[in-house]
């Protein structure tokens, strides 16, 4: 069997196998069923297309507020009711097309329409039932790495959304699928959001893969007001949370990061320049007493001049800094100055900036889903086209018993019949069973070979999948694990193929080095891998890893 | 009359292995004791250049002095053409091959059973999915066992082989639909199981599967990480030294700790498991422990098989499929009771689950059901095993010795409390012909599945908010109405748009902000702060919602330099506050110097900290309304408080409430989460969605309420449920949330 060490031999060897499968499945009675399922996956479309990062959660979570974050423009219409009524993709436009959206209506017919009249598809609007989706479209650096796709919010009040959101996650949608997720929950997480995220990763991932294409995002953190919030510096609090929730979902995500879509825009916006003038210079200037006013309450924030000693922006001005700026942005921004002592503008606007977490958020994107698209995509291919083989392997399991059991009888009968030297029609008793026993042996055999057929294209499909995944959890693994030595590092690194994935590059040798030098220095990693991989050894499972992965090397060398 | 046994049945497992045969003298299956006393032997090898590979305990002694020789998990690589260990390499069937032989040498030799002669016929299990099974792995089995010396060979899948067990020990007619969730060392698998024409066959539209990152060594792994951290920490370099070198059995003496902690179903670890590692002595504690087995284990698996236990009743159309909890880490602790809280399913456990496939593969082809035969049949040996399977099962299940006597079969140990009804099961007459077995067991325990919610109507909640709108304005004004018709209309939506972003996620985010207004109050609640302009303190009761309109006194102008008589009588009542020993009279300070100073802003925030920590000290009384009948309820079989508690408390204090709570006698405690669920009714046309009992005493926002249940892998998170639309959330603890105690 030939193990797939490039990202590109991957794709392939999944490709092969999704393609080989519809003519294996057809060639029985009991599979050619699934074969059209299997062909219904358009398997090449679903490699060839953009990647794609849904934006999925619960209803008021913050969805479009956080897209929108990370397109950099204010696209996706936001509200304080479950504004997103359809899924709506944002893609990639240089620019005419970006003053309008267009339409798939549910005829199948599109059209273009104003950005203004995008009234008629939020909540439950006019047109919100006859449309399949919507295609909004920007000239934003991060949609040219992949496309971004909002939904309505789960746990719906209007079932209509509530659909909308599952059939998109589910990959049902007319519109396309999602490669990757980020889920967007709230500080208090609910007991469904464990199950929409296992749910996708059904789909999406092998049993006990890693997590790769789903990242939890904590939104509308700035709102907590209470408990350890109060006098805790609001980052190492939301990071505190965020492992908290991380250790509730690791079996989900990769990762759980905060990130305030609404920090981001008031901190990208412009027309906010005098606001955030007036927060500094509040924060710098004003005594320990007012300032506890001042970050008591918006109504005490807006008190009237003289209630405060002085040093304090007069009232109109504080009015318009919250006309500007969301209240709960206002206080996280004045206690951050002020315990920080940001006496500037662009000192408390780059820390409000940071505290967003959206740059942070677009990198890890980057580094968690872009750069692996091509094995996402691979992978999710290979989940889709996995259940069709296991449920063929299964059927052609019992089809083989049963067959076997006819041949049975039929032996037995033959003996039981030359027992009996003069059975009336014994003649012709023989022939039917002879026919009948040879029939079935043909039949045994065309099972068999197609079991083995199947069992060996989808063993094939899924050692490639399991090396290249634990490729990347053990990346992950040494990444994070203390302990290690940089020289083990980073050869361990390199062997998960950190440093390029041709084998010569896992050994750290350039890529014309001579099949001798490759050999042995395979084989002397190798033993240096299997002395530490112990059961209990520090670090056991991820040299296991490495071990596994150098004597699979060692035999494509020698093949 | 019983003649030797010449057949035997092995369980070659990812981390050990198993043998069992059937024993002639009582008709039952029997384990062979492979190890010293023990049932197992670990499924390891060591290669050595030049030297015949070593396998068992022999392998696992080695491995401890040179890792690199060793071949682990040789179940998953026998597809494998050959594997390595160092610079060495060997074909997994000759390494297969060898163990077999191994064993089969040893039983004859050892066991009496066998009449001193090496049995001939071997029953291998093999998993049912995952790279350990599947036709070519069939071969490789055949192939090893032939080349061990067995001349007949015979394989069963592991999952239909516990099946075998079980319906023979629980005496059990086989139900129709059998979900087998073996737990091994390694792996853990999920097989459902169909009854076709007398046999247990995978059910095709639900192919089995499992995860092969979770199992009993990925916890004691994890354990030991936990004591090396301890280490670690601790700097001790002799202990680390220690660690290291003996890392292979720390990990042993680990599995045992594990094991006897599951077994005593998490009480305490015994002081002698302390570990002793040069000077310093590591002990884990219950807790740690039970974390570990809980994030590494009982979630993992919960997960994986609750989505196949889904995809199993919607395919099969069974409710409440029969469950089996198979293999060595099936005693996992908790994970039968998370089975049960989250996948809904209730798994049964018999005295010989741990190993139940080796055991069924004894009786295989015995059994009252038939398993694979030889999936490779030469043409000799078709012919001599295929005798009409129908008569061999009617044979079998008459000759069956008399296992169905309650008084024997209540002495065993039957894990958990389901010994009644096992007896029960027993005590069914043997069937003669399984395939017409009545089902009635199956059907008894399936549920309906409840009703499907009804649809929620937006323009309710709307309606809603006009109405607390309404009732607003006649207290407070027609300035409210203004501010309420700008919060509903959306009427600027650049500037707005923010405003009412964050109204609503501060009256989702910030429940406990306000006592127990209705969702309209509390988003209006800051601006009419700001602009009524009364003097005096409102109170006023909207509805069932308690609603304390606090408005600002005039802005009427005060001297900023000169301080009037009254001003200097507040500081004097202020500093005096600031120096009271107790909230109350704090907040009474508080309250006379803002009667002299209305103008004192500072004041106004201080009394609003003293008001809330004398809310948090008032004792608690249970809040009764005025319109029912008495102070508890009745419903799905618990009384429940009426009304909830008067204030809302944190979680730890939530508990000691109850506790203490002496309302018609004591006795009472926080819901459990599945209780507090019960409560829930979705089927009502406006929030709060709960039973309609309860209603009259719920308010209809900020309606979480606490269960007992601590939340899953966080120490300071619990469960609860809000009842406002009825969704359950793990809460930070030191929220404040409302209680409502049961008993």
């Amino acid at each position: 069997m030939r193990l797939a060490f490039t990202l590109d031999d991957y794709q392939r060897a999944v490709e092969s196998f999704a393609r080989r499968l519809p003519d294996l499945l057809a060639r029985t009675s009991e599979t050619a069923d699934l074969a059209v399922d299997v062909e219904r996956l358009a398997i090449a479309e679903t490699l060839r297309a953009r990647f794609t990062v849904a934006v999925v959660g619960q209803m008021r979570a913050g969805k479009s507020t956080l897209l929108n974050a990370l397109i950099g423009r204010d696209l996706a219409p936001t509200g304080i009711t479950e504004t997103t009524a359809t899924v709506n993709w944002f893609r990639w436009d240089p620019g005419e097309r970006t003053q309008a959206f267009r339409v798939h209506w549910a005829d199948g017919s599109e059209a273009d329409f104003p950005l203004a009249a995008i009234a008629d598809w939020l909540h439950a609007g006019a047109h919100t039932a006859t449309t399949r989706w919507l295609d909004f479209f920007s000239s934003s650096a991060f949609l040219q790495t992949a496309f971004l796709v909002d939904t309505p919010g789960t746990r719906s009040t209007l079932d209509r959304h509530e659909q909308a959101a599952h059939s998109f996650v589910e990959g049902e949608a007319a519109s396309g699928r999602a490669d990757a997720i980020l889920y967007v929950v709230n500080p208090v997480a609910r007991e469904s959001d464990r199950d929409l995220l296992a749910q996708f990763g059904d789909l999406t991932r092998m049993a006990g893969a890693s997590v790769h294409n789903s990242i939890a995002v904590v939104q509308k953190w700035e709102h907590l007001d209470q408990g350890p919030w109060q006098s805790a510096d609001p980052e190492a609090e939301i990071a505190r949370k965020c492992a908290h929730m991380f250790e509730q979902l690791r079996t989900q995500v990769a990762a759980v990061v905060p990130a305030s879509g609404m920090l981001a825009r008031c901190a990208a916006d412009p027309a906010n320049g005098p606001a955030w003038e007036v927060l500094a210079r509040m924060a710098a200037q004003c005594d320990d007493d007012d300032f506890e006013v001042l970050t008591d309450s918006e109504d005490l924030f807006c008190e009237a001049d003289e209630v405060f000693a002085g040093g304090v922006p007069s009232q109109l001005e504080r009015q318009a800094v919250v006309r500007q700026i969301p209240w709960p942005a206002v206080r996280l921004s004045l206690r951050e100055a002020r315990r920080r002592r940001l006496g500037d503008a662009a000192a408390l606007l780059g820390r409000v900036r940071a505290l967003s977490g959206i740059d942070a958020l677009a990198q890890l994107l980057g580094e968690r889903f872009l750069k692996q698209a091509a094995l996402i995509k691979a992978n999710t291919v290979l989940r889709r086209a996995w259940l069709p083989c296991q449920v063929a392997l299964a059927r052609l399991g019992a089809t083989d018993q049963h067959l076997r059991d006819e041949l049975g009888h039929c032996q037995a009968l033959r003996q039981r019949l030359a027992a009996v030297a003069d059975a009336p029609l014994r003649g012709e008793l023989d022939v039917f069973v002879s026919a009948r026993e040879l029939e079935l042996r043909a039949a045994v055999q065309r099972v068999r070979e197609l079991r083995a057929d199947l069992d060996q294209v989808r063993e094939e499909a899924l050692r490639n999948h399991e090396a290249l995944d634990g490729d990347l959890r053990t990346i992950g693994l040494l990444l994070e694990t203390p302990g290690l030595s940089p020289a083990e590092r980073g050869m361990a690194l390199q062997v998960c193929g950190r440093q390029g994935h041709a084998i010569a590059s896992r050994l750290g040798l350039p890529a014309d080095a001579p099949m001798a030098v490759l050999v042995e220095t395979a084989e002397e990693r190798l033993a240096w891998a299997q002395a530490r991989s112990g059961r209990g050894a520090r670090h056991g499972p991820i040299f296991a890893h490495i071990a596994e992965r150098l004597g699979q090397m060692l035999e494509a060398l020698e093949a | 009359m019983p003649s030797p046994t010449a057949r035997i049945a092995i369980d070659f497992g990812t981390t050990r292995t198993k043998a069992a045969y059937l024993d002639p003298q009582t008709g039952r299956a029997r384990m062979v004791m492979l190890g010293h006393g023990v049932p197992t032997l670990p499924s390891l090898f060591f290669l050595e250049r030049g030297q015949p590979p070593l396998l068992g305990y022999e392998a696992e002694a080695w491995i401890e002095r040179e890792p690199a020789g060793a071949v682990r998990v040789l179940k998953r690589r026998l597809r494998e053409v050959r594997v390595r260990a160092g610079r060495t390499e060997i074909s997994p069937t000759e390494l297969l091959g060898l163990l077999l032989a191994r064993i089969r040498q040893r039983v004859g030799e050892e066991v009496t059973a066998f009449g001193g002669v090496m049995p001939d016929e071997v029953v291998l299990t093999l998993p049912a999915a995952g790279s350990g099974a599947g036709p070519n792995v069939e071969k490789v089995m055949h192939d090893a066992a032939k080349e061990a010396g067995f001349a007949k060979v015979t394989l069963v899948s592991e999952p239909e082989a516990a099946a075998l067990a079980y319906v023979r020990d629980a005496g059990a007619q086989a139900p129709d639909l059998l979900v087998v969730l073996d737990c091994g060392g390694g792996t853990v698998d999920w097989t459902c199981l169909q009854r076709r024409e007398g046999r247990l066959v995978p059910m095709t539209e639900c192919p089995p599967g499992g995860d092969d990152k979770v199992g009993g060594e990925f916890v004691d792994d994890e354990l030991l990480a936990v004591v090396r951290a301890r280490v670690d920490q601790s700097g001790d370099e002799a202990a680390a030294t220690e660690l290291e070198r003996r890392q292979e059995a720390l990990v042993g003496h680990l599995r045992g700790l594990r094991e006897r902690f599951c077994l005593g179903r998490g009480r305490q670890v015994a002081a002698g498991d302390a570990l002793h590692l040069g000077g310093l002595t590591v002990a884990l504690g219950a807790e740690e422990v039970r974390l570990v087995v809980e994030r590494r284990f009982v979630d993992q698996v919960c997960l994986g098989f609750g989505r196949y236990l889904e995809s199993v009743r919607r395919h099969g159309g069974v409710a409440e499929p029969t469950v089996l909890l198979v293999g060595g880490a099936a005693r996992m602790l908790g994970l039968r009771e998370a089975l049960q809280e989250r996948c809904g399913c209730r798994p049964v456990g018999w005295e010989e689950s741990d190993f139940a496939p080796v055991l069924g593969a004894a009786g295989v082809g015995v059994e009252g059901l038939r398993s694979a035969e030889d999936p490779m049949p030469r043409e000799e040996d078709t012919v001599e095993t295929a005798k009409p399977p129908t008569q061999k099962a009617s044979v079998a299940v008459e000759e069956q010795p008399a296992t169905d006597n309650p008084e024997a079969l209540a002495k065993e140990p039957v894990i958990d409390e389901r010994l009644p009804e096992m007896v029960a099961l027993r005590q069914v007459p043997p069937q003669h012909k399984p395939a017409e077995g009545d089902d009635s067991t199956l059907t008894a325990r399936a549920s309906e599945t409840p009703g499907k919610a009804a649809p929620r109507r937006r323009w309710m909640w709307i309606a809603l908010v006009l109405v607390g709108a309404t009732l607003l304005a006649h207290q407070a004004g027609r300035v409210l109405a203004e501010i309420m018709a700008r919060v509903i209309t959306q009427a600027d939506a650049s500037q707005t748009q923010w405003e009412r972003e964050v109204e609503t996620s501060v009256a989702e985010a910030a429940p406990a902000a306000a006592p127990a207004p209705a969702v309209v109050v509390d988003a209006a609640a800051a601006p009419v702060q700001q602009l009524v302009p009364t003097a005096d303190v409102v109170e006023r009761s909207v509805g069932e919602s308690d609603v304390t309109v606090v408005p600002a006194e005039a802005a009427a102008p005060h001297g900023p330099v000169e301080l009037s008589d009254a001003q200097k009588e507040a500081v004097k009542l202020a500093s005096l506050a600031e120096k009271a020993s107790t909230a109350k009279l704090r907040v009474l300070y508080l309250k006379k110097a803002i009667e002299k100073d209305p103008g004192e802003r500072q004041y106004k925030t201080a009394l609003r900290k003293a008001e809330a920590d004398l809310e948090a000290q008032t004792p608690v009384v249970a809040k009764q309304a005025p319109d029912v009948a008495g102070p508890t309820v009745k419903i799905n079989g618990h009384e429940w408080q009426r009304g909830d508690a008067e204030r809302r408390m944190d979680w730890t204090e939530a508990k000691a409430y109850c506790a203490e709570l002496n309302l018609a006698g004591g006795g009472w405690r926080l819901p459990t989460l599945e209780e507090l669920k019960g409560l829930i009714d979705k089927g009502q046309p406006t929030s709060p969605s709960i039973v309609t009992a309860l209603r009259a005493t719920t308010p209809s926002a900020f309606s979480g309420y606490w269960s007992g249940a601590h939340a899953l892998s966080a120490l300071d998170q619990a469960w609860g449920v809000d009842f406002s639309w009825g969704n359950s959330y793990f809460y930070d603890d030191w929220r404040k949330n409302r209680v409502r105690c049961v008993r």
